[in-house]
């Protein structure tokens, strides 16, 4: 099998096809120390793409409670619990986070799912990528029982705690983790599709199945660590998440030719996502591009974090870890960069105050930044540092270097009055 | 809780779980992030450990159930001190 080099693993590996990289990725960041688990991701997607009959079970978007939920259910725990099966090794990270770009986050000594694949032989060979098939149950019920572990009282039909603390609930940490497809840079459905049916687009990375080449064998279903790819029993082809590509190529009416964020990323009320398209070089790394918000926050400030890079398909989404969750857990999910991230995200510097300021704040892409620097209001000690806060302000430039967003730093606060205008 | 007692072997049953708490630590460090939250959007310490008294809230109500009143107090007084002249909580418009 051809050997590729995955940067977020920090070392070659192996993977069916050559090294070929598109000119832009499409990638993004979300910070989940924010997600409150509105759904309007969700039903920004679903009401754009999959309201038809046999896509039911398709949410493109997604988000769960962890560490209680998933979609499809435990999705994350049967593909963890395939690959230490397939790879009883430690499958630990050598070495520290640091500043070389080819080993950000040290080098990842198990096996990816690719790896792993070649020595899970069956009667058909070794697979392409190791991976499972979810069953209809596991499609069946996105969120059902995440957030509270119960409903009416035992044995009585429809009668419900009355009091809010009587209420049942987890004892224990949780977070919203938000999902669309991580358009991978070695993604894991288009190895295993026999049809050569899924393709990265050459001008964004963006991961499509071919409807027309697509005989629905659901190896992409099956393979995809992420569960992101879906078959559609009316169809008997599978689908998945298409990166709202005309809104990336200007063509929704509203941004008149301009690149557009996703449906999920310009719906969201928490201003928790930002999306855009980062500048690859020829061997598929990120190219220096300093004033880029996405570079800023996953290569400059190193606070976004890929989702389980161990299994090796290079996802393009980052994730800014929530700080209260146990170590250990957020290790396993976003890798050895999590302790790094946290420290910085709990006592942000100056420039990632700005550039968290620019979230949300336009539904164009933004592909540089600048920030114009105002006085100082505040300054405070929290966990043992010095914490400033500058009313700097930032500013957002488009495809074009047309300016996009102007935004300042210290935001006014509004109070709502108990009594208004749609008071009950 | 379902209406009878659950069948495993039935897929279509499906019954959530109430896991137990990792450790106290997990509580506390959640319990901080609520404080300095609400310490930085200019509550002050009053106002949290109102917040963490009322039952609506329901994480920050079972952390000070777990974590006693006086911990919870003493958070607010450390974060609210923090971010004292950070910004003041406006007083809402009377109608």
């Amino acid at each position: 099998m051809p050997q590729v080099y995955n940067w977020q693993l920090g070392r070659p590996m192996s993977y069916p096809y050559e090294e070929h990289h598109p000119d832009h990725q499409f990638a993004f960041v979300m910070n989940i120390n924010r997600c409150i688990a509105c759904q309007t991701c969700t039903m920004a997607c679903r009401s754009t793409w999959t309201f038809s009959k046999g896509q039911e079970h398709m949410w493109w978007n997604n988000v769960e409670t962890k560490p209680y939920g998933g979609y499809p259910r435990h999705w994350d725990i049967k593909i963890l619990d395939l690959l230490a099966q397939t790879d009883p090794g430690p499958r630990a990270w050598a070495g520290a986070p640091g500043d070389d770009p080819k080993q950000p986050y040290g080098t990842f000594e198990g096996k990816t799912i690719f790896e792993a694949a070649e020595k899970n032989v069956g009667p058909a060979g070794p697979q392409r990528v190791l991976g499972y098939l979810p069953t209809d149950e596991d499609w069946r019920t996105p969120n059902l029982y995440e957030d509270v572990p119960g409903g009416s009282e035992k044995g009585v039909s429809m009668k419900f705690t009355r009091k809010v603390e009587e209420l049942p609930t987890h004892s224990t940490w949780f977070f919203y983790l938000a999902r669309i497809c991580n358009h991978c840079t070695y993604p894991a459905c288009l190895a295993a599709c026999p049809r050569n049916a899924l393709y990265k687009r050459p001008e964004d990375g963006i991961v499509l199945i071919d409807q027309s080449r697509c005989r629905g064998y659901r190896k992409c279903v099956e393979a995809c660590p992420y569960k992101k790819s879906m078959y559609r029993p009316t169809t008997r082809v599978s689908e998945k998440c298409i990166a709202c590509y005309p809104r990336i190529e200007g063509r929704d009416q509203e941004t008149q030719g301009h690149p557009m964020e996703t449906r999920c990323m310009a719906s969201c009320i928490g201003q928790i996502r930002m999306q855009g398209l980062v500048k690859l070089a020829k061997d598929g790394s990120w190219e220096e591009d300093r004033w880029h918000p996405l570079y800023y926050l996953v290569k400059v400030a190193r606070v976004a974090l890929p989702l389980y890079p161990q299994f090796g398909t290079g996802p393009n989404g980052y994730y800014m870890p929530p700080r209260w969750v146990p170590r250990p857990y957020l290790r396993q999910m976003f890798g050895p960069g999590v302790d790094q991230a946290i420290e910085r995200y709990m006592v942000p510097d100056r420039e990632l105050l700005a550039v968290l300021q620019l979230f949300r704040k336009t539904n164009r892409i933004i592909y540089r930044y600048k920030i114009e620097e105002g006085p100082k209001v505040f300054e405070t000690e929290i966990h043992g540092r010095k914490f400033e806060q500058w009313d700097d302000t930032v500013i957002g430039y488009g495809k074009n270097g047309e300016e996009l967003v102007r935004t300042n730093v210290n935001e006014p606060l509004h109070v709502r009055p108990g009594v208004h205008q749609n008071s009950i | 809780m379902p209406l009878h007692e659950p069948d495993d072997t039935d897929p279509m049953e499906l019954v959530g779980v109430r896991l137990p708490a990792a450790s106290d630590e997990s509580t506390r460090t959640m319990a901080e992030c609520f404080v300095e939250e609400f310490a930085r959007l200019g509550y002050d310490q009053h106002a949290i450990l109102e917040l963490f008294r009322n039952p609506e809230y329901a994480a920050a109500h079972d952390a000070l159930r777990v974590l006693g009143e006086t911990h919870i107090a003493e958070l607010a007084e450390a974060y609210s001190r923090a971010f004292r002249t950070w910004r003041e909580m406006p007083k809402a418009f009377e109608v």
